[in-house]
C-alpha cells in the first residue's frame, strides 16, 4: 500500500479571519502571501507520516501549472472553469496521496485553500460577495478542491472527468449513491453508458434516476447487488428517465378499484 | 617640523573612565578572536561606506622595513618598539567616509559627524551609543587587544568644506597606572602638544608624510578613508600570514554579498589581503562551491523584496516568514538542498541559513536541522527591512548572533526576532521524522492510547477526569425511528423496523394549521401490506384518534415517498402514490379519496389505504382542517 | 408525524431474530461493546465489526411469504459519519440458527460516529413465493438493525509519533527513548508546535507500545508523561514573552503553557516560578515530581 500522510490543518477561526483579508486581493499578491507553513495549523495527532513542505511546494508547482495552462491569472470563464477542475482532479488525488479520513477534515481543506494556494483557490471562486463562511473557499464539502478529490476518491479519475459538475453534485451528495464507491461507480457507468450522448438533458436524466435510486434504497440494499444487478438497474431507471422526460402525449391515470382485500398481513399482533 | 608628542592621561580629579573597562566590554567572545577583529573592522568600513562609490577593504600585513620603523619610532616616541622584526597589521577602508567631524570630544556642533571622537576620544564609553555603525566602542576595543602593546595608529582623510584633510594620531590604551604621586588612565595619544586636550592628530602634508613614511600607503591620494595599523599584532603561536589568510577567509565568508554585484550594478566592496606585499586570493563567492548557494538564494530574497512575482524551480524554496499579532512579514527564507560534494570528514552535511539584515553582512550561519536524507542545506533570511531597527538591537556588540531578548521593546509585545527564528528553526525541523517506515498497526494502537493519556495535558479545564468521554450523548439506537419525517439521514430508510416507531406520539403535523384543537392522531406501528382487485399492492394505515372536540373537522391524507437519506417526500410522478381511501374500523364504511371529514358521531378508529409501488417505501401524512360552514 | 414507512413487501416478526451484543475490535484491544466509545482507535487502527444473529429461518421465511427454498442473505454494512464512507460484508447465506457477520473496516477511511447496519435481504426473485405480498425484488431488505460507535470523542490527543530514530536521523540517530520536539512560538497552533516522536528502535519502547497493559509499560509510561510534564513547562518558562494575564489566543502554544502551568502551580506566578528555574532548576523539578504523582 502506498504511504498516506495527513495534511496541516488550519483551524475554522484562523480560515474565516484568512478568507476576509484574502477576498477581493488581487492574485499575484495571493501568490506572493501563499506559504507552504502556517503556525496556526495543527495536525492529527498520531498520524506517523506528515506531509513534507517539499510535498506541498510541489502540490503548489502542479496546480499552479495546471492554472498555467487556464490563462491564470486571467478570470475564468465557466466552461474553462469546469475544464480547469477536470484537469486539476485526477492531478490533486493523485499527488496528495492523503489519509481519507484526515481529507474529511474541513480544516485541511482550509489550509490548501487559503494558505498553501489562496491565488488558486480565490481565482477559480473569487467569492464576489464576500461571503464570510464562503463553501467553496472554506473546507466543506463544496470546497474548490475538497469536491474534486472526493470526486476522484468516490468515482474513479475516470468517471470522475467524465461527469459534469452537477451530475457528480447529484451523485456524491447524497450519502446513499455517493458514499459507497461500487454504488456510486456503478451509478455513474450506468448512467455515462445510457444517456452519455444526451448532451444537456443528462443532469437532468440523471437527477430523476438519483430520485428513484434513493427511494428504492429504502427498501432495497443496494450494496447488496452484484455488479450486473446493478447496471441493470441503473441502466433501466435510466431509459425510464429518458422516456419520461419526452414531450408527454398520453396522460398516464391511475384507476383503481375500491380494494377487495385479498389478503391482509401483520407481521405483529395488535 | 612638527613636533610630536605623547600625552598620558592623567585621572582627572573628578575621577573619570579607566581605559580597562574598554577591554572589559569585549566581554566574552564565541569566535576566534581575529575572526572577531575581522568582523568588527569589516562592519565598521562598512557602515562608513558612503553608498555613491564602491568602499574597498584591505588588510596588509607585514615585517616593518628599517626605516618604516625608524619612522614609527619618531611618531610614537616612547613606545615600546624595541621588538625585533616588528610586525604590524593595518586595516584600511577606502570610498568611505573617513573619521569626520571635530578632533575634540567637547566640541558640539548641530549634527556634527562624530566619527574621529568616538573613535579616538571617546574610548572607553559604554558600546550601546546606538545601532548603526555606532558599536565602535567595541570595535575600538578589539583594536587595542589585536596588539602586543595595545597600540595602535590611525590615519583618515575626510572631506571637508575646505578640501581633503588628512589626520595621524597614535593611541595606546593601558592599564590604569601610578607614576610618582599621580594616577594615570592608561590612555595615551600621540601627536602635536595642544594646551586643551594634550594632543591634536598630526594634520596636512605631515600627517601625509608621515602615515607613507611609515607604510600607511593604501588610500590613495584623493580618496577619504581610514587606516588604522596595529602595532605588534597579538598572534601567539600562529605566524602572521596565517592570521592573515583567515582574515581572508572570515571576510569572504561575511561579506560576500556585498563583494558580488548584483544585477547589473558593481559590487560594493572590494576586498583585498596581502602579506609581506603579496596578495593572498580570495575565491569568488559566486563560484565557490558553498558560497555560491548563498549568493544566489540572497539574490532570489532580494528579488521577493523587489516586488518580483519570480519563479523559484525546485529545489529552491523562496518564502515570506510572516509574524501574527500583528501580522507583518518578518522577512524571506531562501534556501535549497544541494549535494554536498566535499563534506569528507564531516559527520554531518552542512545545514546553515545565513541570517542577514540588508544590506550588510551576514550575521550568523544558523544551524539548522539537517535534511534527513543527507543533503546539505543552505540559505539565507533577509530580515524585512521595515523591521531593521528591531533586528538591529537584537544583534549584541558582537554582531555575531541575534539575541531576541535585546529587541523586547515592551511586556506583552510579540518580538518579531524570536518568532523569525523560531519559524525559520520550524521550518527545517518538520522535515525530517517523516520518513521513517510506519510502525505496525498493534504500536499504532499503543501510540494512540499514550496521545490520549498525554492528551489531558493539551485540555482547557484542569484536572480533567476523563477526557475520553465523547461529545453527545451517541448512545446507541437499536432500531432506527420510524418517523417520516425530519428523521436524519442515516436513521431513515427502514421499512420493517419492527417496534420502532412505538406508538402515540401525540399532536398535529408539523405543516398543518395548528391553530385547530383537534383530535390527536396515533399510528399503529407497522403498517399492512394488501392486494387489490386488480393484483397491484397497497397499504393500510390503522390511525386512532383521541380527544376529539367533536367540532366538524376535515382530515387530508397526503401521500409521501420515504428517501434513503433525507426527508420523505411528496408522491410525484417519478413514484406515483394514491390514497384510495378512509375506512371506518367499527363499521367498514368508506370514504374514498384523501379526504375524511370527521363530525361528532363518527368514529376514532380509521384505517386509511393507499396504493404502493413496487420500488419505493410509502407513508403518509395526515393534515387537519377546519370545515368552514357556508 | 409518527407514521410509519411502508415497504411494500411482508416482513418477518421481530421475535423471529435476535442480535447477540454488537462489538468492534481493534488489533490489540478487546472487543467493544455498541453504544461505547472506542478508545484509542486513530485513523491508524483498523476495526473488525462482528454481529452475531440468531435467526429462526423457517419462521422468517414464513413472515415474509416466502417458499423455503427462497435464497435470504446477511451481510453487515458500516457507515463512518466524517468521511461519508460506506462498505459492506459480502453478502452471506442466511443460515437457521446462529450466523455471525463481520467486516473488516478501513481506520484510514473512517471517523466520527460509524454505525453498522445488518440486514437481511432477498437475494434472488423466490421462484415460488406463497404469498403474493412477498419481495421480489432482488435486494428487498426484509429486516435491518442498526447499532452506533463513537470513535472520536471531544477529548484531545498529544502529538505522537512512533518512528525509528535510525532512519530518521532524530537524536543523531540514537538509541533514545523519545524526544519532545517543541518549537517555542507562542502564537502557534498548540498540537503543531509540540510533537512526541517515541523510538521504536528501543526495545523498552516498542515493548510500551505493543504490551501496553504490563507492568513495566506503565511504570514507563508514567514517566514518559512525567517527562512530557516536566519538559513542557521547563520550555515555558524559559519563554521570556510568555504572560500569563495576557490573552495568547485560542489553541495556540501560549495557552496550553498558561493552562499548564496553572495546573500545577494554580497559586504562584509566572515570575515566581521563573525566578526559582533560574536559581534552582533541580529543587523545581523536583517540586513538579511531586505534584504530578509521579509513580505514586
Amino acid at each position: 500500500m502506498n504511504r498516506l500522510y495527513v495534511y496541516p490543518r488550519l483551524p475554522a477561526h484562523v480560515a474565516e479571519q484568512l478568507l476576509t483579508l484574502h477576498t477581493g486581493r488581487d492574485l499575484v499578491e495571493l501568490r506572493r502571501l501563499s506559504t507552504t507553513a502556517d503556525a496556526r495549523t495543527t495536525w492529527y495527532p498520531t498520524a506517523p507520516h506528515r506531509v513534507a513542505e517539499d510535498d506541498l511546494r510541489a502540490l503548489q508547482q502542479t496546480v499552479r501549472g495546471i492554472a498555467t495552462e487556464a490563462n491564470w491569472p486571467a478570470p475564468l470563464s465557466k466552461t474553462n472553469g469546469t475544464a480547469f477542475d477536470r484537469l486539476l482532479a485526477p492531478a490533486l488525488y493523485r499527488q496528495m496521496t492523503i489519509v481519507p479520513a484526515d481529507a474529511a477534515s474541513e480544516e485541511v481543506w482550509s489550509f490548501l485553500s487559503l494558505v498553501l494556494l489562496p491565488d488558486i483557490a480565490l481565482w477559480r471562486w473569487p467569492n464576489p460577495l464576500r461571503r464570510p463562511g464562503y463553501e467553496r473557499i472554506i473546507g466543506r464539502p463544496r470546497n474548490v478542491f475538497r469536491r474534486l478529490w472526493t470526486r476522484v476518491h468516490s468515482l474513479g479519475e475516470d468517471l470522475g472527468a467524465r461527469l459534469y459538475e452537477d451530475e457528480a453534485v447529484a451523485i456524491l451528495e447524497r450519502p446513499t449513491l455517493g458514499a459507497h464507491p461500487r454504488v456510486a461507480r456503478a451509478i455513474a457507468h450506468g448512467h455515462l453508458a445510457v444517456a452519455g450522448e444526451a448532451g444537456a438533458a443528462r443532469t437532468d436524466i440523471l437527477r430523476i434516476t438519483a430520485r428513484r435510486l434513493r427511494r428504492l434504497a429504502v427498501v432495497v440494499s443496494l450494496e447488496s447487488l452484484d455488479d450486473t444487478q446493478l447496471a441493470q438497474l441503473v441502466g433501466r431507471y435510466t431509459k425510464e428517465a429518458i422516456d419520461q422526460l419526452r414531450p408527454v402525449t398520453t396522460a398516464s391515470t391511475y384507476n383503481h378499484q375500491f380494494p377487495t382485500q385479498v389478503q391482509t398481513r401483520s407481521g405483529v399482533s395488535p | 617640523m612638527t613636533r610630536i608628542a605623547m600625552y598620558a592621561e592623567p585621572l582627572p580629579p573628578s575621577g573619570g573612565i579607566d581605559a580597562r573597562s574598554v577591554r572589559r566590554t569585549l566581554g566574552t567572545y564565541s569566535m576566534d578572536f581575529w575572526e572577531l577583529f575581522l568582523r568588527e573592522t569589516l562592519q565598521n568600513s562598512w557602515d562608513a561606506a558612503t553608498g555613491d562609490r564602491p568602499a574597498e577593504f584591505s588588510v596588509d600585513g607585514w615585517r616593518l622595513k628599517a626605516e618604516q620603523l625608524q619612522s614609527l619610532r619618531r611618531l610614537l616616541p616612547g613606545a615600546d618598539l624595541d621588538t625585533p622584526d616588528l610586525r604590524v597589521l593595518t586595516v584600511t577602508d577606502t570610498g568611505t567616509s573617513g573619521l569626520t567631524g571635530p578632533t575634540r570630544a567637547d566640541r558640539v556642533g548641530r549634527d556634527d559627524p562624530r566619527d574621529f571622537v568616538d573613535l579616538v576620544r571617546n574610548v572607553g564609553r559604554h558600546p550601546d551609543k546606538g545601532f548603526a555603525g555606532g558599536t565602535y566602542g567595541y570595535g575600538k576595543a578589539v583594536l587595542f587587544e589585536a596588539s602586543n602593546i595595545d597600540t595602535v595608529v590611525i590615519f583618515t582623510r575626510i572631506e571637508t568644506t575646505a578640501g581633503l584633510q588628512s589626520r595621524l594620531i597614535g593611541m595606546s590604551l593601558t592599564d590604569p597606572y601610578r607614576d610618582g604621586r599621580r594616577q594615570y588612565t592608561g590612555r595615551h595619544w600621540w601627536g602635536v602638544p595642544h594646551s586643551d586636550v594634550g594632543v591634536e592628530p598630526v594634520t596636512g602634508p605631515t600627517a601625509e608624510h608621515l602615515a607613507r613614511a611609515i607604510g600607511l600607503t593604501r588610500l590613495p591620494g584623493d580618496g577619504t578613508g581610514t587606516s588604522i595599523m596595529v602595532i605588534a599584532p597579538r598572534t601567539g603561536e600562529e605566524p602572521l600570514s596565517d592570521v592573515v589568510a583567515l582574515m581572508a577567509d572570515t571576510a569572504t565568508r561575511y561579506a560576500w554579498a556585498n563583494t558580488v554585484g548584483q544585477e547589473g550594478s558593481p559590487p560594493g566592496l572590494t576586498l583585498r589581503f596581502t602579506f609581506d606585499g603579496s596578495r593572498i586570493d580570495l575565491p569568488d563567492p559566486a563560484t565557490d562551491a558553498r558560497l555560491r548557494y548563498f549568493v544566489e538564494a540572497h539574490r532570489r530574497c532580494r528579488s521577493v523584496f523587489d516586488g518580483a512575482a519570480g519563479d523559484h524551480p525546485w529545489p529552491w524554496v523562496v518564502q515570506e516568514i510572516v509574524g501574527t499579532r500583528p501580522e507583518q512579514r518578518l522577512g524571506v527564507l531562501a534556501w535549497r538542498t544541494y549535494r554536498s560534494g566535499a563534506s569528507g570528514s564531516h559527520a554531518r552535511p552542512p545545514a546553515e541559513i545565513a541570517l542577514m539584515r540588508r544590506p550588510g553582512l551576514v550575521v550568523e550561519y544558523r544551524n539548522v536541522t539537517p535534511d534527513p536524507f543527507g543533503y546539505a542545506i543552505g540559505g539565507v533570511f533577509i530580515a524585512d527591512p521595515e523591521l531593521d531597527k528591531d533586528f538591529a538591537r537584537a544583534e549584541p556588540p558582537t554582531h555575531d548572533r541575534w539575541q531576541p531578548r535585546l529587541a523586547q521593546r515592551q511586556r506583552y509585545a510579540r518580538n518579531p526576532v524570536s518568532q523569525a527564528l523560531n519559524r525559520i528553526d520550524r521550518v527545517f525541523r518538520e522535515r525530517r521524522a517523516d520518513n521513517a517506515t510506519a510502525p505496525t498497526t498493534e504500536a499504532a494502537t499503543g501510540v494512540s492510547r499514550l496521545a490520549n493519556v498525554l492528551g489531558t495535558l493539551l485540555d482547557t479545564q484542569a484536572g480533567g477526569t476523563d477526557t475520553r468521554i465523547p461529545a453527545g450523548s451517541d448512545k446507541a439506537a437499536p432500531n432506527p425511528p420510524t418517523t417520516p419525517s425530519g428523521a436524519p439521514a442515516s436513521h431513515t430508510g427502514t421499512p420493517t423496523a419492527g417496534n420502532g416507531g412505538n406508538g402515540s406520539q401525540q399532536g398535529h403535523h408539523g405543516r398543518g394549521p395548528r391553530s385547530t384543537p383537534g383530535p390527536a392522531l396515533r399510528f399503529h406501528p407497522r403498517p399492512r401490506q394488501t392486494l387489490l382487485a386488480d393484483g397491484s399492492r397497497a397499504v393500510e394505515f390503522d390511525i386512532d384518534l383521541t380527544g376529539s372536540s367533536g367540532a366538524p373537522l376535515t382530515l387530508i391524507a397526503q401521500p409521501l415517498v420515504a428517501v434513503a437519506d433525507g426527508a420523505p417526500e411528496p408522491a410525484d410522478e417519478t413514484t406515483p402514490v394514491e390514497v384510495l381511501h378512509w375506512r371506518d374500523r367499527d363499521n367498514g364504511d368508506l370514504t374514498p379519496g384523501p379526504r375524511l371529514t370527521l363530525t361528532s358521531v363518527t368514529s376514532e378508529h380509521w384505517t386509511v389505504t393507499l396504493t404502493q409501488p413496487a420500488d419505493a417505501a410509502v407513508t403518509v401524512r395526515v393534515r387537519q382542517e377546519e370545515v368552514t360552514p357556508r | 408525524m409518527s407514521a410509519p414507512i411502508s415497504a411494500g413487501h411482508l416482513t418477518p416478526a421481530e421475535e423471529r431474530i435476535r442480535s447477540g451484543t454488537v462489538t468492534v475490535t481493534g488489533p490489540q484491544g478487546p472487543p467493544v461493546p455498541e453504544g461505547e466509545p472506542v478508545p484509542d482507535w486513530d485513523y491508524f487502527t483498523n476495526l473488525t465489526a462482528t454481529w452475531p444473529l440468531n435467526v429462526d429461518l423457517p419462521g422468517v421465511l414464513q413472515d415474509c411469504g416466502l417458499s423455503p427454498a427462497a435464497a435470504v442473505h446477511c451481510l453487515v454494512t458500516w457507515h463512518s459519519s466524517s468521511t461519508n464512507r460506506r462498505d459492506n460484508s459480502s453478502p452471506a447465506r442466511l443460515v437457521d440458527g446462529d450466523n455471525r457477520l463481520t467486516v473488516a473496516i478501513p481506520g484510514t477511511e473512517i471517523g466520527g460516529v460509524l454505525t453498522l447496519t445488518a440486514r437481511m435481504v432477498l437475494a434472488a426473485p423466490d421462484p415460488a413465493p406463497i404469498s403474493p405480498l412477498a419481495a421480489l425484488r432482488p435486494g428487498a431488505i426484509l429486516w435491518q438493525a442498526r447499532r452506533r460507535f463513537t470513535l472520536e470523542g471531544s477529548g484531545s490527543r498529544f502529538p505522537v509519533v512512533a518512528t525509528s530514530f535510525a532512519e530518521s536521523g532524530l537524536a543523531e540517530g540514537r538509541r533514545s527513548l523519545w524526544y519532545l520536539s517543541c518549537a517555542p512560538d507562542l502564537d502557534g497552533s498548540d498540537t503543531g508546535s509540540i510533537r512526541l516522536y517515541l523510538n521504536t528502535d528501543h526495545p523498552a519502547i516498542t515493548t510500551m507500545l505493543n504490551q501496553p497493559e504490563a507492568e513495566t509499560s506503565r511504570t514507563l509510561a508514567e514517566v514518559l508523561r512525567h517527562d512530557v510534564v516536566r519538559q513542557l513547562i521547563q520550555t515555558a518558562l524559559r519563554c521570556e514573552d510568555l504572560q500569563e494575564e495576557h490573552d495568547h489566543g485560542e489553541g495556540t502554544l501560549g495557552e496550553l503553557f498558561i493552562n499548564l502551568i496553572r495546573r500545577y502551580f494554580p497559586d504562584r506566578s509566572l515570575s515566581d516560578l521563573r525566578s526559582q528555574h533560574r536559581n534552582d532548576p533541580s529543587e523545581l523539578e523536583a517540586v513538579i515530581q511531586g505534584l504530578d504523582r509521579v509513580l505514586a
